[in-house]
């Protein structure tokens, strides 16, 4: 997210696979709102909302160092299920940073969310785009799409998105080509090797990934492949005898999760990523516990994920 | 990035490591104690070495420096590292930054070109 052509507005876009009612109560509701608003890590606290044009939304944003941030938001246009425009970053000891506009549109069962933050300067426009990417503040868009696709399709995901700046079939390469996947996906440290198959759908490959101390092998098998904006696969841990086996670094990760990935041009030279898994097929009842309590956060204490580790020692 | 993914991988992926927390969660143990068990099978310095890519990755906390140093598990780092979505996550984060750096380099002298064409493209479709 960064200002086009010199101008003092920051645009983003994002589907969310919700009707525009839910993703409204989601925006609105506090209670809702404390589920996802902030980046990763935070969590908020409402003092008081007066949901209309003139009121405001008086809450506390409780950084994951421990740190508060005071906010008072002011409402200026409230249409329900279509716009909300508000200022951001407001509090008693300071003026708003920005003013937001929201766009919510529905169509076949999905809400488009387009979101316009307006600066006082293009120099503020991209002093803040910086910010607001170093403090993780575009993870908020994913804790969004999370909570909607728990609430309304009662599934459990991980997404993650991210701009890269390269053209589309560029980026699309870099997932489907096994010598690109090779240089950039093992963890650092990591070497990858893709050891046979192929990158087509109904294909699969299977890999090893490693350094000298550990070894672990994989499988992607490719369920929907279109260029230059999709692609989904199934993963999977194997032994390396290519049969499936659990990770032995990562006791409660699942036997079989399903990726999607979709490539969006947002410019000429900018290509969007969304990355979407979830779990599939069978799992036991501890690994969706441990799915599930990962998602929740802090209710888990450290025991309950040791007592799952020493299942598998 | 930090990246704790690969050394919490490296930590976990040992039978004696793993050994070795599990006897730390039932509570606090000087590093003594802990290496009891493991002394027919291995020398003191190999079992400091376990110890030391335990602490390393952040999943065991030495107290204090001394020679009967206790050692406590560090729960909020094995919970992380027992988190699939915690751990799915910074693995797509860092894999996205080294796409990123790798993306750079691979345009670097295409970009002019691409850019160009690119905007061809874009212009071409509105």
């Amino acid at each position: 997210m960064k200002p086009k052509n010199n101008s003092n507005e920051l645009t983003l876009t994002r589907v969310f696979d919700a009707p525009v009612k839910l993703v409204w109560e989601a925006w609105t509701d506090p209670k809702k709102a404390a589920m996802w608003w902030g980046p990763r890590g935070f969590s908020i606290t409402t003092k008081s909302k007066d949901l209309r044009p003139g009121g405001k939304w008086i809450y506390t944003m409780h950084g994951p160092d421990g740190v508060d941030y005071p906010n008072i938001t002011t409402y200026f246009v409230v249409e329900p299920m279509k716009r909300l425009e508000y200022d951001h970053g407001a509090n008693e000891n300071q003026k708003a940073l920005f003013r937001v506009n929201v766009i919510f549109s529905e169509s076949k069962g999905q809400t488009t969310m387009k979101l316009t933050m307006t600066f006082e300067s293009p120099q503020i426009a991209k002093d803040m785009s910086k910010f607001i990417k170093d403090a993780g503040g575009n993870s908020t868009w994913d804790r969004l799409g999370e909570y909607l696709d728990e609430t309304c399709n009662h599934k459990n995901v991980f997404l993650l998105n991210r701009v890269f700046e390269a053209p589309i079939a560029v980026v699309f390469d870099m997932f489907t080509k096994p010598a690109h996947i090779e240089k950039w996906q093992p963890p650092t440290g990591f070497t990858m090797k893709i050891i046979e198959g192929k990158i087509e759908e109904g294909l699969s490959v299977f890999y090893e990934m490693g350094n000298n101390e550990v070894k672990f092998y994989g499988r992607s098998t490719y369920q929907k492949i279109m260029r230059p904006e999709f692609i989904s696969f199934i993963q999977e841990f194997c032994n390396e005898n290519g049969q499936n086996a659990k990770h032995p670094g990562a006791p409660v990760w699942p036997a079989r999760w399903l990726t999607s990935v979709t490539f969006t041009e947002e410019e000429a030279y900018l290509t969007r990523i969304t990355l979407k898994s979830e779990i599939i097929g069978d799992h036991t009842s501890a690994e969706l516990e441990a799915f599930i309590s990962a998602r929740g956060g802090m209710t888990q204490g450290w025991n309950g994920s040791l007592d799952r580790l020493e299942m598998q020692l | 990035m930090r990246d704790n993914l690969s050394l919490t991988f490296n930590a976990l992926a040992d039978p004696t490591r793993r050994a070795m927390l599990a006897h730390l969660s039932q509570g606090e143990t000087n590093v003594s104690d802990l290496a009891k068990p493991f002394l027919k099978k291995m020398s003191l310095p190999a079992i400091s070495k376990h110890l030391k890519v335990l602490e390393d990755a952040g999943l065991i906390v030495k107290t204090r420096e001394a020679q009967w140093r206790p050692c406590r598990i560090n729960g909020a780092a094995l919970k992380d590292a027992t988190d699939w979505m915690e751990q799915y996550r910074i693995f797509w984060e860092e894999s996205f930054d080294r796409l990123d750096e790798y993306l750079k380099t691979m345009t670097q002298n295409k970009k002019i070109n691409i850019k160009k064409k690119g905007k061809k493209k874009y212009e071409a479709k509105k």
